[in-house]
C-alpha cells in the first residue's frame, strides 16, 4: 500500500506568521528572458560545500555550456559558461555575502554570439523515465545543479540517498512574501517541473511523491494538476497537496511536518526519516539537464518591490550583474530604500547592485521605505513571549537572546540555539524590535570559531609535545654519536698518523676547500667562481690538501650542521622516505592553496617515476599559482640521479613553468637543472635558460647575479650550463638531505594525522653518503655562501660581465 | 545531662568515622589541576607568560607560583576560563606580558630568506618547513602565531600578519557592538 | 546607489512595547469605571496622583541613568504600574500613601533593578506590599460600596479625605471593612462562614458591589487574552487552582472555609489573575511554566487568605511566585521541533 494513502490530513507546526504576501506585484506577467549582458561574473563558490576548481585559463575562449570549473570534492558543484565568450579574469570578486569578502570568480566577457559548443551538450535523452538511476545522477552532477530554493545544496549529493528514501517531497510552497519565481515557473513550465520530479523519483528509486503548494497559488496548482494528467500512468503515486498559507511552511522541516506529520530536527536528518525535499525550480533544472543536456546556466529571478518600476520575473544567466536586472525592470523608483536578495524575512540586504546573480538567488527585492522596518532603536526585552509563540521550531527565542547577548554561548546551545532556522518570525513580532536573528547568527558563528580554535589548540599541543620529544631524541642521538666518534678516533690514532686519514674527513675538507675557493672567486668575479668547478679532480684534491689545515676552524664550525644532515638522511628507511615525499607534497599543496605568495617546489632525492610525475604535476600547479598571483621569485630545484624519462618529464614541467613565469612576472627567474642530462636536453634547457636569463637581465636591475650570460656563444653556454648543472645538482642533493632532517620531524606528527594519499614506495634508500656526495655537499654550501655574499655585498655584479 | 553529652559525643564519633570512611572510599580522582589549566590555555607556546610553553605555565599556576593573567593570546576570555578553573575572580591581563590582539600567523618573505634554519629551531610546533641554504616556508595550518621565529631571523624576513578572514571563518558581529558603532548609512542621492 | 544593510527579517508586524502597555490600559478601563460607580470618584483621584508621581519618578530615573526620555516614557510602562497600584489602593487613602507607594515601585522596584524588562518583581505589587506592611490602618479602610450605603462619597468629600484632615467620624461614615477582613475576624471569633456571610457586606457571589467590579475586570482581562497581550495560561492556572483548592476545603469543612465562588469573586483574585500576575517581565515565560506559575499564585492566595496573617494574599502570592519564575522556566522548556519527546 502506498504511503500516500495513509496521508489523510494535514499537520500543523507550532507558531508561524501571516505576513503580508505582496505576491500580486510580480506574478501576473510572464517570465521574460533578460538580454545578454556584456560581462558575467561567476563566483566559484555559489553553493554549500567546497568551492569549484576553475578548469579554464585567462584568455581562453569558451562556448556556451562549456565547463568553467569542476566540482572539487563530494559536496561541490560544477560551473558552466552561461554564454560564449572569453575568460578575461579569474580573480576575487565581491559576492552577495554579509562579510563582503571577495570570492574567486571567473569573469567571462560575452562575444554576443551566445553559441553552444560542439561538445558542450551531452546527448539529449527522450525516454528518460526508463534510464539507469546512476546515470541520471551523473547527469545531474555534471550539470552543476544545486538547490534553487535558496540554500544551494548540490542536488546530486541529495539524490545519492538511493534506497534510503520512502517519500520525495516537492517544495512548491514559496512561502516568503514577494517572491513569485516558482509560481510563474509552475504556471509556464509545469511539464518540466513534473518531468524533473519523476526523474528525481527514478534516480532515488522512490515511489511516492508529494507536491506541497500553498493555497495562495491556485493557478500554479491547476497547471501542475494538468501536467500530472499529461503524464498519466507515469505520474502515479504523485500527490498534489495544497497547504494553508503560513510562513514559514516553505522551510524544508516545516513543509515535511505539514505534509507527513514527521518532524525533522537537528537530531534527525531528513534521510533518517526516509523523506527528501526538493524545490520545484530544481526539478525543472534537472529535467532540462537530462532531456536537453543543458547545464545549470540560468534561473528565474523575481525582481519586485515598490522600489522597482516594473516588477516581474526574469530568466537570467548565472553571473549577470544585479544592475542589469534593475535596469531591465525600469530602474529604481524614488521610493527605493533597501536592496534585498531573497525575501523580506530571510533575505540579505546589500549595499549596492554591482554583484552577480548566483545559482541560489531567487529574488531581488527593492523595498520602499515604508515596506520594510526602519532600523529602529530597540527597547529592552520585556519577556512577553511573542517570539516563543511565533517560533516554528518551538524554541525559546528570548532565552537564546539573553544568553547570546551575555556571550554565554554554552547556555545558548543548551536552549537549542542550533535548532534555529533563522526564519525571522521572532524578530518580526518582537515588541521591543530586538534584532534577534542577528544575535543568533552572532552566537552561532562565535561557537563555530571557538570550536575551530579549540581544535587548533589541540593540534598545537600535540605538535609541541612531539617537538619536545624530538629535541630530546636528537640530543640523545647526538650524545651517542659523539661517544662513538671519540672511541673511533682513539682507535685510529693508534693506527695512523695522517691527520686526514679518515676518507670522510678528507672529503669534507676537500669540499670545503673548493667552496672556499669559490667563495673567494665569487667575491672577486662570479664567472671565475663558476669556472673553478671545472678543475680536474686531482687539482681539486691538491688544492684541498693545501687548504685543509687552514680550514680546520671552519670545519669545526660547520660540522654540526653537516652531521645533522648526514645522519638524518642515513637513518631514513624507505617508509620514512615515502612519508617524507608525501609530507612535502602535502605541504606544497597546502601552501599553494593557501598563500597568494610565493610557491616553492622542492624535489626529493631518488624519486620513483610515479613520484616524479606527481611531483612535476604538483610543481606545475604551484608554478601556475605563482604565475597567476605573485610578482614573486620562483625557484625550482631538481633532484639528482634521475633517469632519462624522469628528466624528460621534469624538463617538460619546468619548461611549462618557465614559460609561465616568463610571461607573467617582472621578477627574477631561477631555474636549476639536474645532472647527467643528455646533450639534447642540455641544449634545450640552455636555450630555455638563456631566454629566462635574458628576461631577467632586461627586467631586474638589481640582484642579477653571476647567472646572466646572454652574450655567450652556444658552446660556452653548453659548458657553462653543464658546470652549473653539476653545482646545482650538488646543491639539490645537499638540500634534500638537510630537508630530510626537518621533514623527518614532521613525519611522525603527520603520521598521526589521517593517512595521506600515499605515494608508491620509494625506490632507493640513501646509503651513508659517498665521498662524491660529500664533496658536492660542501661545494653547494660554498656556492650558496658566495651567492649570499654577492647579493648582500654587490647588488649588480652581472652588469660588469656584460 | 550526662546521657546527653554521651549521646552527642557518640553521634559525633559515628558521623566523623562515616565521613572519614567516605572520603577515602569515594575519593574522586579528578584531573590534576595542571591538566585542566593546560586544557584552557591556547597552546600558542609563545612564552609571553615567561614560561617556556603552555604546559610549564599551567604547572606553575597549579603550584601557585604564577598568576593566571599572563597569557595575552588567550585574552580576557582565556583569563576568565582560567579563573573559572581556579575558582577565583577574573582580573585583567597583565600588560607586562603583552597585549591581546587578533590571531596572527607568521609569513616568511621568501625573497629575503637565506635558509639559515634558525627559525626552524625556534618554532615550538615544527610549523616551518625548510632546509639549510634553502628558503623556508610556514605551514599556515600549523602556525600558532607565537612569534618566536621572528627574533632569531638574521635577515628579518619573518613577519606576523593577522590571519585573513574567509567566508568559512567570518563571524557575524554582535548586534550590541554594531548598534553602537554603526549608524544607518546615509543613502546617496539617487 | 547605496542602500542600508540591515539584517533579516526586514519586515516587522508593527508590535511595540508601547502598544502592549496601552492595551493593558484599555483593558483596565471597564474595571476602573465599575470602581467609580461602586466606590465613588476616589479611585480616579488616586489614579491621578499615582500617574503623575510615576511619570515624574520615571523621568527622574531615566535622566539619572542617561536613557532617552521620549522613547522610554512613551512606552507607557510607568503608566500601567501607576494604574495597577492606584486600583489596588483604598480609594480614600491619603495622598502621601499613593505617592510613597508609586515612588517606591518606580524608583526602587523598577529602576534600581535595571529598568524596563529587568525587574524581577512586579513593581506595583512591591509598592502595594510596602504600603500594606508599613501602614496597615490606612490600607485597610476601604470605601463602603454604593450598594451598602445607597450613595458614594462625592468628589468634594473624596478630595477632602484624600488631601485634607482625616477625622475619624467622616472616615467611619464612608468606609467599611472589606469582606475578606470581616471573614477573617469573624472566623477567628468562632463564627461559621454561613453566619458571617449573612452580614450585609456580602453579596450573592463575593462581596457586595465587588462582584460587579470583578466582572468588569474579567471582561477586560478576557479581551486582553484574546489580543494575546496577556498569556491566557496565567489567569487560567491561577483561577483554576484557586477554584480547585477552595472547593476541596469547602467540601471538607463548609463551616470553616469559604466556597469557591466567594474566593474567585472577592478581593483581588480576578484583577490579580489578569492584570498583576500576567506582567510578562516578572512572570514565567514558557507555556507550561505559565500554567504552573499561575497555579502557584492561586494556591498561595488561598493559603494566605485562609491561614495566613493578611486578609488578601494576591500581592504576596505574586511576589513569591516571581521568585520561582526563573526556576519554573528552567524545568518547563518546550520540546524543540524535531527532538524526540
Amino acid at each position: 500500500m502506498s504511503v500516500l494513502n495513509t496521508i489523510t490530513r494535514l499537520w500543523r507546526f507550532h507558531g508561524g506568521l501571516h505576513v503580508p504576501e505582496h505576491k500580486a506585484e510580480s506574478n501576473s506577467a510572464a517570465i521574460e528572458a533578460l538580454p545578454l549582458p556584456a560581462q558575467l561574473v561567476l563566483p566559484l563558490q555559489q553553493h554549500i560545500g567546497a568551492a569549484a576548481r576553475a578548469c579554464v585559463r585567462v584568455g581562453e575562449r569558451v562556448h556556451k555550456g562549456d565547463a568553467l570549473a569542476r566540482a572539487d570534492g563530494y559536496i561541490s558543484a560544477a560551473l558552466h559558461a552561461p554564454t560564449s565568450g572569453t575568460v578575461v579574469a579569474i580573480e576575487p570578486r565581491p559576492v552577495a555575502h554579509p562579510s563582503g569578502i571577495p570570492v574567486l570568480s571567473v569573469v567571462l566577457e560575452s562575444d554576443g554570439r551566445d553559441e553552444w559548443g560542439p561538445n558542450s551538450l551531452p546527448t539529449p535523452i527522450e525516454d528518460y523515465l526508463r534510464l539507469d538511476p546512476a546515470y541520471l545522477r551523473e547527469r545531474v552532477r555534471e550539470a552543476g545543479i544545486v538547490g534553487l530554493g535558496g540554500a544551494a545544496f548540490p542536488t546530486a549529493v541529495k539524490l545519492n540517498a538511493e534506497g534510503a528514501i520512502r517519500v520525495l517531497v516537492l517544495n512548491a510552497a514559496e512561502c516568503e512574501p514577494y517572491i513569485t519565481c516558482d509560481d510563474r515557473l509552475m504556471r509556464e513550465r509545469a511539464h518540466a517541473v513534473i518531468g524533473g520530479l519523476l526523474l528525481m523519483r527514478r534516480a532515488l528509486g522512490v515511489k511516492d511523491c508529494i507536491i506541497g503548494i500553498e493555497d495562495n497559488k491556485p493557478e500554479a496548482a491547476a497547471a501542475l494538476q494538468a501536467a500530472l494528467e499529461q503524464f498519466a500512468d507515469d505520474a502515479e503515486d504523485v500527490l498534489l497537496q495544497q497547504i494553508p498559507t503560513l510562513y514559514p511552511s516553505g522551510s524544508e522541516q516545516q513543509l515535511i511536518r505539514v505534509l507527513t506529520g514527521v518532524e525533522i530536527g537537528r537530531s534527525r536528518r531528513p534521510v533518517d526519516s526516509g523523506i527528501l525535499c526538493q524545490n520545484v525550480a530544481t526539478a525543472a533544472a534537472v529535467h532540462d539537464a537530462v532531456t536537453e543536456g543543458r547545464p545549470l546556466i540560468s534561473r528565474v529571478v523575481t525582481v519586485t518591490g515598490s522600489g522597482i518600476s516594473t516588477p516581474r520575473n526574469l530568466e537570467v544567466l548565472i553571473g549577470t550583474p544585479l544592475s542589469a536586472l534593475i535596469e531591465y525592470c525600469g530602474g529604481y523608483t524614488p521610493r527605493a530604500a533597501r536592496l534585498i536578495i531573497g525575501g523580506p524575512m530571510m533575505g540579505l540586504a546589500l549595499p549596492g547592485d554591482d554583484l552577480p546573480i548566483t545559482k541560489g538567488m531567487n529574488c531581488v527585492l527593492v523595498a520602499g521605505a515604508d515596506d520594510v522596518s526602519a532600523p529602529e532603536e530597540s527597547m529592552p526585552c520585556i519577556r512577553c513571549g511573542e517570539c516563543m509563540n511565533a517560533c516554528p521550531a518551538n524554541l525559546l527565542p528570548q532565552q537564546m537572546y539573553w544568553h547570546a547577548r551575555a556571550r554565554e554561548f554554552d547556555k545558548a546551545q543548551q536552549v537549542n540555539l542550533f535548532d534555529c532556522i533563522e526564519c525571522g518570525c521572532c524578530a518580526a513580532v518582537c515588541p521591543s524590535h530586538l534584532p534577534l536573528v542577528q544575535y543568533y547568527r552572532f552566537a552561532k558563528t562565535e561557537i563555530w570559531a571557538a570550536e575551530r580554535e579549540k581544535k587548533k589548540a589541540e593540534q598545537a599541543r600535540a605538535r609541541h609535545e612531539f617537538h619536545l620529544y624530538r629535541l630530546e631524541r636528537e640530543e640523545a642521538e647526538k650524545a651517542a654519536r659523539l661517544q662513538a666518534k671519540k672511541s673511533a678516533a682513539q682507535q685510529r690514532g693508534h693506527e695512523a698518523e695522517t691527520p686526514a686519514a679518515d676518507p670522510k674527513q678528507a672529503a669534507i675538507a676537500a669540499a670545503l676547500a673548493r667552496a672556499q675557493a669559490k667563495k673567494a672567486a665569487a667575491k672577486a668575479e662570479a664567472t671565475a667562481g663558476e669556472s673553478s668547478n671545472e678543475l680536474s679532480p686531482e687539482q681539486l684534491e691538491k688544492l684541498a690538501a693545501a687548504r685543509a689545515r687552514a680550514e680546520a676552524k671552519r670545519l669545526a664550525a660547520t660540522q654540526t650542521a653537516g652531521e645533522a644532515a648526514n645522519d638524518a638522511t642515513a637513518a631514513l628507511s624507505p617508509e620514512q622516505l615515502e612519508k617524507l615525499a608525501a609530507a612535502r607534497a602535502r605541504a606544497e599543496a597546502k601552501k599553494a592553496a593557501s598563500a597568494p605568495a610565493q610557491a616553492n617546489a622542492d624535489a626529493a632525492p631518488a624519486l620513483s617515476p610515479e613520484q616524479l610525475e606527481k611531483l612535476a604535476a604538483a610543481r606545475a600547479r604551484a608554478e601556475a599559482k605563482k604565475a597567476a598571483s605573485a610578482p614573486a621569485q620562483a625557484n625550482a630545484d631538481a633532484a639528482p640521479a634521475l633517469s632519462p624519462e624522469q628528466l624528460e618529464k621534469l624538463a617538460a614541467a619546468r619548461a611549462r613553468a618557465e614559460a609561465k613565469k616568463a610571461a607573467s612576472a617582472p621578477a627574477q627567474a631561477n631555474a636549476d637543472a639536474a645532472p647527467a642530462l643528455t646533450p639534447e636536453q642540455l641544449e634545450k634547457l640552455a636555450a630555455a635558460r638563456a631566454r629566462a636569463e635574458a628576461k631577467k637581465a632586461a627586467s631586474a636591475p638589481a640582484q642579477a647575479n653571476a647567472d646572466a650570460a646572454p652574450a655567450l656563444s652556444p658552446e660556452q653556454i653548453e659548458k657553462l650550463t653543464a658546470a652549473r648543472v653539476r653545482t646545482e645538482a650538488k646543491k639539490a642533493a645537499q638540500e634534500a638531505l638537510a630537508a630530510a632532517t626537518a621533514a623527518v620531524a614532521a613525519l611522525d606528527a603527520d603520521a598521526q594525522e589521517e593517512a595521506p594519499t600515499a605515494s608508491p614506495a620509494a625506490e632507493a634508500t640513501p646509503a651513508p653518503l659517498t665521498e662524491e656526495q660529500l664533496a658536492r655537499l660542501a661545494a653547494a654550501r660554498a656556492r650558496a655562501e658566495a651567492k649570499k655574499a654577492a647579493q648582500s655585498g654587490k647588488p649588480a655584479s652581472s652588469d660588469q660581465e656584460q | 545531662m550526662l546521657s546527653a553529652v554521651f549521646a552527642l559525643t557518640l553521634l559525633a564519633l559515628t558521623f566523623g568515622l562515616l565521613l572519614g570512611f567516605a572520603s577515602v572510599q569515594f575519593r574522586v580522582e579528578g584531573d590534576p589541576l595542571a591538566d585542566r589549566l593546560d586544557a584552557v590555555l591556547p597552546q600558542t607556546q609563545c612564552g609571553q607568560c615567561g614560561f617556556p610553553g603552555c604546559r610549564p605555565y599551567a604547572e606553575a599556576m597549579a603550584r601557585g607560583e604564577a598568576d593566571f593573567n599572563r597569557c595575552p593570546p588567550g585574552g580576557q576570555a582565556g583569563i576568565e576560563a582560567l579563573a573559572a578553573v581556579l575558582g577565583v575572580e577574573p582580573k585583567p591581563l597583565d600588560p607586562e606580558n603583552g597585549v591581546e590582539q587578533a590571531a596572527m600567523i607568521a609569513i616568511v618573505d621568501e625573497n629575503v630568506c637565506i635558509g639559515c634554519t634558525l627559525c626552524l629551531q625556534a618554532c615550538p610546533v615544527d610549523a616551518i618547513l625548510g632546509s639549510a641554504k634553502h628558503m623556508h616556508t610556514v605551514i599556515s595550518q600549523e602556525c600558532t602565531g607565537c612569534g618566536l621565529c621572528v627574533a632569531p631571523c638574521p635577515v628579518d624576513c619573518i613577519t606576523l600578519q593577522p590571519v585573513p578572514a574567509t567566508l568559512a571563518t567570518w563571524k557575524w558581529p554582535s548586534p550590541l557592538i554594531s548598534a553602537n558603532a554603526q549608524q544607518e548609512p546615509a543613502r546617496a542621492a539617487a | 546607489m547605496q542602500f542600508a544593510t540591515t539584517t533579516s527579517p526586514h519586515v516587522h508586524l508593527g508590535n511595540s512595547v508601547g502598544r502592549v502597555m496601552r492595551r493593558v490600559v484599555y483593558a483596565l478601563l471597564p474595571g476602573l469605571l465599575a470602581l467609580v460607580w461602586i466606590f465613588g470618584p476616589g479611585v480616579l483621584v488616586q489614579a491621578a496622583i499615582a500617574v503623575s508621581t510615576a511619570l515624574a519618578a520615571e523621568a527622574l530615573m531615566l535622566t539619572l541613568r542617561g536613557k532617552p526620555l521620549g522613547r522610554f516614557l512613551g512606552d507607557c510602562s510607568a503608566l500601567v504600574t501607576a494604574l495597577l497600584l492606584a486600583i489596588a489602593l483604598p480609594p480614600l487613602a491619603p495622598w502621601w500613601i499613593t505617592v510613597l507607594g508609586t515612588g517606591f515601585a518606580i524608583i526602587i522596584a523598577k529602576h534600581l533593578y535595571g529598568g524596563l524588562g529587568y525587574n524581577p518583581f512586579n513593581p506595583a505589587m512591591i509598592g502595594y506590599v510596602v504600603l500594606l506592611t508599613s501602614f496597615p490602618r490606612e490600607m485597610s479602610s476601604w470605601a463602603a460600596p454604593l450598594t451598602l450605603h445607597g450613595s458614594t462619597p462625592d468628589l468634594a468629600t473624596t478630595l477632602a479625605l484624600v488631601f485634607g484632615e482625616r477625622s475619624a467620624e467622616t472616615l467611619d461614615a464612608v468606609t467599611s471593612a472589606t469582606v475578606l477582613d470581616l471573614l477573617r475576624t469573624q472566623i477567628g471569633l468562632g463564627h461559621s462562614v454561613t453566619e458571617v456571610r449573612s452580614s450585609p457586606v456580602f453579596g450573592l457571589l463575593g462581596a457586595r458591589g465587588w462582584e460587579w467590579v470583578n466582572l468588569a475586570f474579567l471582561a477586560g482581562g478576557l479581551w486582553m487574552c484574546r489580543q494575546r497581550t496577556a498569556a491566557w495560561q496565567i489567569p487560567a492556572g491561577m483561577l483554576g487552582a484557586l477554584a480547585v483548592i477552595s472547593t476541596l476545603f469547602w467540601l471538607v469543612d463548609a463551616a470553616r472555609f469559604a466556597p469557591p465562588w466567594f474566593h474567585l469573586f472577592s478581593g483581588a483574585a480576578i484583577f490579580g489573575a489578569f492584570f498583576i500576575a500576567t506582567d510578562p517581565v516578572s512572570a514565567s515565560t514558557t507555556p507550561r511554566g505559565r500554567l504552573i506559575y499561575g497555579a502557584g499564585i492561586g494556591v498561595l492566595t488561598w493559603v494566605i487568605r485562609s491561614v495566613g496573617g493578611f486578609p488578601d494574599g494576591v500581592a504576596f502570592a505574586v511576589l513569591l511566585m516571581n521568585i520561582a519564575a526563573p526556576t519554573i522556566d528552567q524545568y518547563t522548556r518546550p520540546r524543540v521541533f524535531g527532538a524526540r519527546a
